[in-house]
């Protein structure tokens, strides 16, 4: 059985339901609607984005339904990620935003994780850099944040 | 990853950001706190949701040693003003913490000053601090006089009666013990508990069980690991107290006297750092049918003189085969301890301690073996020769084995036990879904070896000796050496016999080495490759001449680690080495103590090939007894080489870390 979804520019994406349930957002759509052909707007993704999205639900289509974790604890954390999955994200992080809308925890995950990886091992500066973040801080709110967190500093 | 105009939009939404900072140690998000108001605001909860003052620069910051004036020869105390800068520090960003892990004074005292700061939290793990102002707590003090009537009701009882009072003695200890005594009271859902003092005892002296069971009873509904050592209540008490219990670690038999007599299926883990009789040990696993980690530190229970002394410790061919010691004949069937079922058990821990070696001990633990057919890992102090042929008959499933210590030298004459040889083979030909065997002090012979398939074809990890390689001698080298130039203008026919025997046993140098790197190239699975150890920095009062491989030279003596082990692998290209090329993924290299001849162009090769190499054993530094002592040059200047060529690559010691790191694992916050 197939789904049609549709981009914010419009364009029609003909999918799988199996995959495109992978979006919890359009499975909740799909279970409210019933059975039905009416295609699913999706107005905060643009196509190209959706495309990507799409790709990487066909990839992961046969993944187990990953169970919300306890992820409270630190110690479980793990900043691998797979090669397939480390190529794809190369590529823009709109899809960030997009998994963030459409509730697809896995992909989320992989590209925060992205993220966390440029992050690691920077400095402020660096990282503000990186994104293109303005620094806000006066000097002296900025060395005083510094000395407060000293001891997370790497021995 | 490219950056876009879109960074702002994902950078500048909090959840975003918090899913992010959930990827990121400390060092990383201090970083973050400091890039914007918005970032600080995300990212300093995240910061301050986990402190363990073990970690990162809690020491320096916190400075509870204070400093040691030799001029003087006495300490100087800990400045009050780091002191103050602490607690304001945990006044300020106490309420973030969901998991505190103390032993520090100053932490300790900063983090249970304001226990209103601390009433979310999820885990609390504390060990009373060590040091010089803490030797013992057997005597509390009073109650401090400005301590909150509501206080003193909630320590109502804590003493056992009869226990003596002292005015003065330790107070400042024991306004510690009463402050997280308080914080446990009044923090509504902790999950995870720890309460360890350095004196098992100590609790049991002063504590009254009414006491803790009230503690206890607080969290009842949440309470889901549990990290004490009280003998005056035992396993049962816990269970019944805390129907949620999930995880159990102590320091004695927690059932001692009073062995279980009904079920406890929510029990997943117990970790037991004691001695514990056979008898207990089956009475456990039958009454805690959920049990999926079972860790117990030694187990006794069979007479001296019933030892096999024949167990086979040496190298003879085929000696896995012919074993038949008296554990095999004893374990022909699950425990009748168990009623015939087995246990459900997956991981099964054997901890020994140093200085407590005793075969005696490990006769009883691998008598258990039968009982667990599920096990897939397995902790056990030594590659014993029986354990082999044990593991290979009754845990087909194993996927883990780890023999952490770190005792027996490559160096034969060197070790401190005895070494098993081809005993552990067997496991490689078994077990097809082994994953890690780590077996350092364990050795395999290439014949023995190459005789033999492994099944195991997703190995990650492997450490273990490898030795018995046809490797030339110094003057067979020369004789090789001078035999390929003359074959340059000569044919074979023509060389005289020890030419022509040089000449053929380099072949067979070759051929041997080729299969062995062919097998381990075929591992393409392997994160760890460990081929060599050494006790450089191992020392035991019992064992004062344990020593290091010196020569002088120039009136300095030289210190060296790698010093060759004749039979151990060459390292070097001309053996073969580009044939591990396959190993994409290896992360540590481990070679320390055998003839390896690695130099420069094997170093850019391993630079290059291994692009995950993380950490390199072999050309570390040895610590010396300068200044009469000196760094071996030649490898100082290959350290330096590699360093130059890939300085993300660390240098160390296996011994740092092996039986460290197993510990850790097992017991992630300390002992118990």
């Amino acid at each position: 059985m197939t789904v049609i979804l549709v981009s914010s520019d419009n364009q029609d994406f003909k999918v799988d339901k199996e995959v495109a349930e992978r979006s919890i957002l359009i499975k909740n759509m799909l279970e409210d609607v019933g059975e039905s052909d009416s295609p699913i707007p999706l107005p905060n993704v643009t196509a190209a984005v959706l495309t990507k999205v799409i790709e990487y639900c066909e990839h992961h289509r046969n993944d187990p339904v990953q169970v919300p974790e306890e992820t409270d604890d630190p110690r479980k954390r793990s900043n691998d990620i797979e090669e397939w999955d480390m190529k794809f994200m190369q590529v823009d992080h709109e899809i960030i935003l997009a998994a963030n809308y459409l509730d697809i925890k896995p992909l989320l995950d992989v590209g925060c994780k992205t993220v966390a990886n440029i992050i690691k091992g920077k400095t402020p500066e660096e990282i503000r850099k990186a994104f293109n973040i303005v620094n806000d801080f006066t000097p002296e709110e900025e060395a005083q944040i510094k000395k407060e967190n000293e001891w997370a500093e790497d021995r | 990853m490219t950056m876009t105009p879109n960074s702002d939009l994902v950078l500048g939404l909090p959840e975003l950001l918090t899913q992010i900072a959930v990827n990121l140690k400390p060092p990383s998000l201090a970083a973050c706190t400091r890039v914007s108001h918005l970032w600080n605001k995300v990212f300093t909860p995240q910061l301050w949701h986990t402190i363990d003052d073990h970690r990162y620069n809690w020491s320096k910051i916190a400075d509870s040693k204070g400093k040691y004036d030799r001029e003087t020869g006495s300490w100087i105390p800990i400045s009050t003003e780091k002191e103050d800068c602490t607690r304001q520090l945990f006044l300020k960003f106490g309420h973030h913490i969901r998991h505190l892990l103390i032993s520090d004074w100053t932490v300790a005292k900063a983090a249970l000053h304001n226990y209103r700061g601390t009433l979310q939290l999820k885990s609390l793990w504390f060990t009373l601090p060590m040091g010089r102002t803490c030797t013992t707590v057997e005597r509390p003090a009073l109650l401090p006089e400005d301590m909150a009537e509501k206080d003193k009701e909630a320590l109502e009882g804590f003493l056992q009666p009869g226990v003596k009072i002292s005015r003065d003695f330790n107070a400042d200890v024991w306004q510690l013990v009463w402050q997280l005594w308080l914080v446990i009271f009044r923090t509504p859902a902790l999950c995870n508990l720890k309460v360890f003092m350095p004196a098992s005892r100590t609790l049991d002296r002063v504590l009254s069980p009414t006491f803790l069971r009230r503690a206890l009873l607080v969290h009842h509904k949440t309470l889901a690991t549990l990290q004490i050592s009280y003998r005056q209540l035992n396993l049962a008490d816990y269970m019944d107290i805390l129907p949620h219990l999930q995880h159990f670690y102590t320091e004695h038999n927690p059932v001692e006297g009073r062995p279980l007599e009904k079920t406890y299926p929510q029990l997943r883990t117990l970790f037991i750092r004691a001695h514990l009789p056979e008898p207990t040990f089956f009475n456990l696993l039958k009454h805690l049918p959920s049990l999926e980690d079972f860790c117990v530190s030694n187990l006794w229970g069979v007479p001296a003189d019933d030892v096999d002394d024949d167990a086979d410790w040496d190298g003879d061919e085929d000696s896995d085969a012919d074993y038949n010691g008296s554990v095999l004949e004893s374990d022909a069937q699950v425990s009748p301890l168990l009623d015939g079922v087995p246990s459900q058990l997956s991981r099964l821990h054997f901890l020994v301690k140093w200085g407590s070696y005793d075969e005696r001990m490990l006769n009883v633990a691998f008598r258990a073996l039968p009982s667990v057919p599920f096990v897939t890992e397995l902790t056990i102090d030594t590659g014993y020769p029986y354990l082999g042929p044990l593991v290979a008959k009754y845990c087909p499933q194993l996927e883990v084995l780890r023999c952490p210590s770190s005792l027996c030298s490559i160096h034969l004459e060197r070790s401190e036990g005895k070494i098993a040889v081809n005993g552990l083979n067997i496991i490689l030909e078994s077990c097809p879904h082994l994953r890690i065997f780590e077996a350092i002090a364990s050795r395999i012979e290439v014949s023995h070896m190459l005789g033999r398939t492994w099944i195991c074809k997703d190995l990650e990890v492997f450490r273990c000796q490898i030795i018995g390689f046809h490797r030339l001698s110094r003057d067979e080298e020369m004789v090789y050496g001078e035999t390929v130039q003359i074959l340059e203008t000569t044919i074979y026919e023509l060389l005289s016999d020890e030419q022509q025997r040089v000449f053929s046993k380099y072949r067979q140098c070759q051929e041997q080495h080729h299969q062995v790197y062919d097998r381990l190239a075929s591992m393409t699975q392997l994160t760890t490759l460990e081929l060599g150890h050494d006790l450089a920095r191992r020392r035991r009062k019992d064992q004062p001449t344990v020593k290091w491989r010196r020569y002088s030279q120039e009136n300095r003596t030289y210190t060296v680690d790698n010093a060759p082990v004749y039979g151990a692998m060459e390292l070097s290209l001309s053996s073969g080495l580009d044939r591990l090329v396959t190993l994409k993924k290896l992360e540590v290299f481990g070679f320390s103590s055998i003839d390896d001849r690695i130099q420069e162009p094997e170093l850019e090769w391993m630079a290059k090939a291994w692009p995950r190499l993380m950490i390199m054993r072999g050309l570390h530094y040895v610590q010396l007894m300068a200044p009469f002592h000196f760094e071996d040059p030649e490898t100082l200047r290959l350290r330096e080489k590699m360093l130059e060529l890939r300085p993300d690559v660390r240098h160390e010691n296996f011994f740092d870390v092996a039986y460290h790191r197993c510990y850790e694992r097992l017991f992630p916050f300390g002992g118990v």
